[in-house]
């Protein structure tokens, strides 16, 4: 039966992921310990053929309650499926030094992440310089794209938020729906990240959603 | 690209943008330690799809939770609830 790949964590949390949680297909959640790095996996019938909006919520669900048990969990992108346990174990063992690396970095972290509509002042106020002329569809595209980069780069809470957070990582919703803030948070400092963003007047309509998995901060900074 | 006329007006909730967050993270997010992953422009089309259908029967639900919901102005006996 296949396995499916939910987060990945250091070995030495594996005892605490708790052991009634239903994945996928109701299929219980269980580890599998590898020496540093352990896999928070279920088994499936088969791989999800697509995304659907249950099947993503269902991931999500299951990352979110071993975080909520306290373990700084790397989330694993959407759908990957692996013949059987030993297949996921090689797949693991093979690129999970990079993984392991960066869970003892931010041990004790959990990403936060600020949530703003395209229509809230601060990620309405940011002036991109546009293209002198635009010349046809795939030039309209790219513009497009530079735009989007062009704005991200200029977005930055870093600043105002300063020790109370290790990192932060800015990006687009698809259709310029919005702009979102990952930032990677000591557990300990959460309450008071949620009272300076509640606090700060631009932010008066952000929403904050976390502790979450790293999703944002899952790989090394590129 | 066009917005959706359904998510395109002051009515993008919090609930609304925080299941767009869910969705894109989920689906762009993460460690990546398989080559077979594929999320193809499909598969985001037909999510965001299923994303639009559930606002929109949340919203119809809301519209008629609203319409069915008790009107302040009439006295609802005690033993009407039976």
């Amino acid at each position: 039966m296949p396995t499916y790949l939910y987060g990945l964590i250091l070995s030495d949390s594996a005892d605490r992921v708790p052991r009634d949680v239903r994945g996928i297909g109701a299929g219980v959640v269980r580890v599998l310990t590898g020496r540093v790095l352990s896999a928070v996996v279920g088994t499936v019938d088969a791989a999800p053929e697509r995304a659907t909006l249950e099947l993503v919520t269902t991931h999500d669900a299951v990352l979110q309650a071993v975080v909520n048990a306290g373990i700084t969990t790397a989330a694993a992108r959407f759908r990957q499926t692996f013949a059987d346990d030993d297949d996921a174990r090689r797949h693991v063992e093979e690129h999970g030094e990079r993984i392991a690396r960066v869970l003892q970095e931010y041990a004790g972290c959990v990403e936060m992440r600020v949530l703003l509509r395209d229509t809230d002042p601060l990620a309405a106020g940011v002036a991109v310089p546009s293209a002198a002329r635009i010349s046809g569809p795939g030039q309209a595209y790219l513009e497009q794209v530079r735009a989007q980069h062009a704005r991200v780069t200029h977005l930055a809470l870093a600043p105002m938020l300063g020790p109370m957070i290790q990192a932060e990582r800015v990006s687009m919703l698809p259709d310029d729906r919005g702009v979102v803030f990952a930032h990677l948070v000591k557990r300990d400092r959460v309450p008071g990240y949620r009272d300076a963003i509640q606090g700060h007047p631009a932010l008066a309509h952000a929403t904050v959603v976390g502790p979450l998995a790293l999703y944002s901060f899952a790989e090394p900074e590129p | 690209m066009s917005r959706d006329p359904l998510l395109d007006d002051d009515a993008y909730e919090p609930e609304q943008l925080v299941l767009s967050d869910l969705v894109n993270r989920v689906l762009d997010k993460g460690v990546v330690i398989s080559s077979q992953i594929t999320i193809s422009i499909a598969d985001v089309d037909l999510i965001h799809l299923d994303l639009r259908v559930l606002i929109s029967a949340v919203a119809s639900l809301e519209r008629r939770a609203a319409a069915n919901a008790p009107r302040a102005d009439v006295p609802v006996r005690a033993d009407s609830q039976r």
